[in-house]
């Protein structure tokens, strides 16, 4: 069911707005309790579209129509394969925080593909769930720094820490638009 | 409407609020210094001044357009 390759991004005018416009002014509007409060808002979202859909739809997976800044690989998913994703892709990125505060350099390629998700199980929502508290309560404890060291995001440019907890909020948010198109095929 | 269009508009609609709040932020905080040390100022300047701390946020605390 799958279309396209993981990996292989997004359209050049959608990546190019997202590089130019997109992230320059998230930059300026944006703060590390801004992306925090955003992010949260998120969670609280998901939770609901999760608990209001009955336990056997959320492993279903349903083919939609492309959404804003998700590549076409990611057309096929379920809701907990979306949970999936955004657990791996979110333990990643608090990881690439953690090092980047530090002032460390982050040697470690980011790919794309590697975060996709592959098991589909049950308990997915439930992972999700937990990694966003354990996200939630690292960032209120974080000293909210601008690090120099960055680490470059394979589709867009280098992002310092603060850039990587605003696209934690961005990725969640693109993601639930995506899991209401699945429920709405799923209905 | 599609769903990718109702993200784009769900885009817009954050980044609307959120200019919102920076310019109420930097108007009231432009106000709260005119009214500690009792500077006289009229509502185009401090309107000014606002947009004037906007924009710098484009260069603090971090130069924003970097797109290496």
């Amino acid at each position: 069911m799958a279309r396209g390759v993981a990996g292989e991004g997004l359209p050049y005018i959608e990546q190019m707005f997202i590089k130019f416009f997109l992230i320059p002014s998230v930059r300026v509007l944006f703060t590390w309790r801004i992306s925090l409060i955003l992010l949260k808002r998120e969670v609280s979202i998901i939770k609901k579209l999760v608990d209001n859909l009955p336990k056997d739809k959320l492993q279903q997976q349903v083919l939609i129509q492309r959404a804003f800044a998700i590549e076409d690989h990611s057309r096929d998913y379920s809701v907990n394969m979306t949970l999936e994703h955004l657990t791996i892709a979110g333990n990643a990125v608090m990881l690439v925080i953690k090092t980047l505060t530090k002032e460390e350099p982050f040697d470690k390629p980011i790919k794309i593909e590697a975060v996709k998700p592959t098991q589909n199980t049950e308990e997915e929502h439930k992972k999700f769930f937990e990694f966003m508290q354990n996200y939630t309560k690292y960032i209120e404890k974080h000293p909210r720094n601008q690090s120099k060291m960055t680490k470059k995001h394979p589709w867009f440019v280098e992002f310092n820490n603060c850039d990587w907890a605003s696209f934690m909020f961005m990725h969640t948010f693109i993601h639930r638009r995506q899991i209401e198109a699945i429920i709405k095929e799923i209905k | 409407m599609s769903s990718h269009l109702g993200t784009l508009f769900r885009v817009g609609g954050i980044f609307i609020g959120l200019i919102s709040f920076w310019i109420t932020v930097s108007f009231l905080g432009v106000l709260f210094i005119a009214s500690i040390f009792n500077i006289d100022i009229d509502l185009l300047s401090l309107f000014y001044l606002s947009l004037l701390i906007l924009i710098l946020r484009l260069f603090y605390p971090r130069f924003v357009f970097s797109f290496k």
